[in-house]
């Protein structure tokens, strides 16, 4: 589905017809629900927080404004929704040690593979504000244009901010041994 | 190390250096062994992140999602308007019928009133079933369930409405004599304070409790109540749910969730 066709079923959603936004949320909770992951690094939280998106998306519908694209639009609404859900979080509960959460039920636990588990314990070692960025530049691969609008930061602010994000990822990864510069 | 090399790197990572800049960054890291160090981990962290993989939500979700919209959000407004069909049914009210009217209004707003006063002394009764009843009848002496209930409301306010709710598990059973028996309810996926337990015989069990399960211990046929607010902001509850009767004599326990309407 392109750019123009997003836009085609928003209008059919304002129109009230409800089951057009399926597809949206066919198209981008794929998307959503990694981002949510690599920020919250808990299984249950990134489908809260993937359910929350696609509401407030829907929600919000009528104030989209289509100069800007539409994906560029749910990732806004997904870092915000992301970051916030994380900082009320970390009032209530200790950081998590990896992503099984042990009181799922045994069907509603997934696998996820060791190198995604590793990445996602790294992204867990740094700020809110670093794992954006790392997770928007790095996964899904926004240029520092659409970050700005994104995170709603000048565009000189998000390349500070990334490599700054960078530095500290990398430091993350030297303690666990897994970047050196003596590797050949 | 030379303070454009950094910046370069960074560019260098993105695929953003244009010829000129690659020329230069080349030679700089040729001349600098700190700023190939750096360069050479920052290839390596982002080698790792190119190779994570995105995992799939799980099937349930995009329905949850659809299940959690609020149908009438916007919905067509009919062109049929209030004002129109209140101009068009004021034209033929007369006065005795506008007499009747407000008598009707008036007794309506002391029912609601007196609605309004009763409405803080709420008890279980007061509470709607919010996912329908789970029923299951059983002659065994011992019935065991996994029970996990979505909880579906409307909307960004159905969200809010959750968190702030007071929720009721219930239990009725139903034995053929005045045995003894127990309930073990556990709580998976939500964190919960107990407000009340009630026990609509007036015989009240032996109670324990611990932050995951509950286990009351109750005679004769009789139907419990158990009062909670989830704390946390998960919007399941799943509820493996236990009665034991040794005496092979328990005729039906019906387990039921319900919320404060």
């Amino acid at each position: 589905m392109s750019e123009q066709q997003d836009k085609r079923v928003v209008q059919e959603c304002l129109k009230g017809d409800i089951k057009a936004f399926e597809q949206l949320v066919e198209k981008y909770q794929k998307q959503v629900y990694n981002t949510a992951l690599r920020i919250s690094n808990d299984i249950a939280d990134a489908e809260d927080i993937t359910q929350n998106v696609f509401i407030k998306v829907y929600e919000n519908l009528d104030k989209y404004n289509s100069r800007y694209a539409f994906f560029s639009w749910i990732y806004r609404i997904a870092m915000n929704e992301s970051i916030n859900y994380n900082k009320q979080k970390k009032y209530f509960t200790p950081l998590q040690e990896n992503l099984v959460d042990i009181n799922a039920a045994p069907d509603k636990q997934f696998e996820i593979s060791e190198n995604n588990s590793i990445i996602n314990n790294a992204l867990s070692g740094l700020t809110l504000d670093h794992r954006a960025v790392i997770v928007l530049r790095h996964f899904v691969g926004f240029s520092y244009n659409e970050l700005s609008y994104i995170l709603e930061i000048p565009e000189k602010t998000v390349k500070s901010r990334l490599f700054s994000a960078r530095h500290a990822l990398k430091d993350v990864l030297n303690n666990k041994g897994l970047v050196d510069h003596n590797a050949s | 190390m030379h303070p454009d090399i950094v910046e370069l790197i960074h560019k260098n990572i993105d695929g953003l250096l244009t010829e000129e800049e690659k020329a230069a960054f080349e030679k700089l890291i040729s001349e600098d062994s700190e700023a190939a160090a750096l360069y050479q981990e920052l290839s390596q962290m982002s080698d790792i992140l190119a190779q994570a993989q995105p995992e799939t939500p799980p099937a349930y979700l995009s329905k949850h999602i659809m299940n959690s919209l609020a149908p009438d959000r916007y919905q067509v407004k009919p062109k049929n308007t209030f004002v129109s069909s209140a101009k068009k049914y004021l034209a033929v009210i007369n006065l005795r019928m506008l007499y009747a009217f407000s008598s009707g209004l008036a007794v309506a707003a002391v029912v609601f009133v007196l609605y309004l006063t009763s409405a803080g002394n709420r008890n279980v009764g007061d509470y709607n079933v919010l996912q329908g009843a789970l029923v299951r009848n059983n002659t065994e002496n011992q019935v065991s369930q996994m029970v996990e209930i979505p909880i579906s409301f409307d909307g960004l306010e159905g969200i809010a409405k959750f968190r702030k709710m007071n929720m009721c598990i219930g239990v009725e059973i139903e034995l053929n004599s005045s045995n003894r028996y127990q309930i073990e309810i556990n709580f998976d996926l939500i964190d919960y304070n107990i407000l009340s337990i009630v026990n609509h015989s007036g015989d009240i069990g032996i109670q324990t409790s611990d932050s995951r399960a509950l286990i009351l211990n109750g005679v004769g046929t009789n139907k419990w109540e158990i009062i909670f607010e989830p704390i946390s902001e998960k919007r399941r509850i799943s509820l493996n749910f236990s009665v034991t009767n040794d005496e092979h004599q328990l005729v039906k326990q019906i387990p039921f969730i319900i919320g404060q309407d």
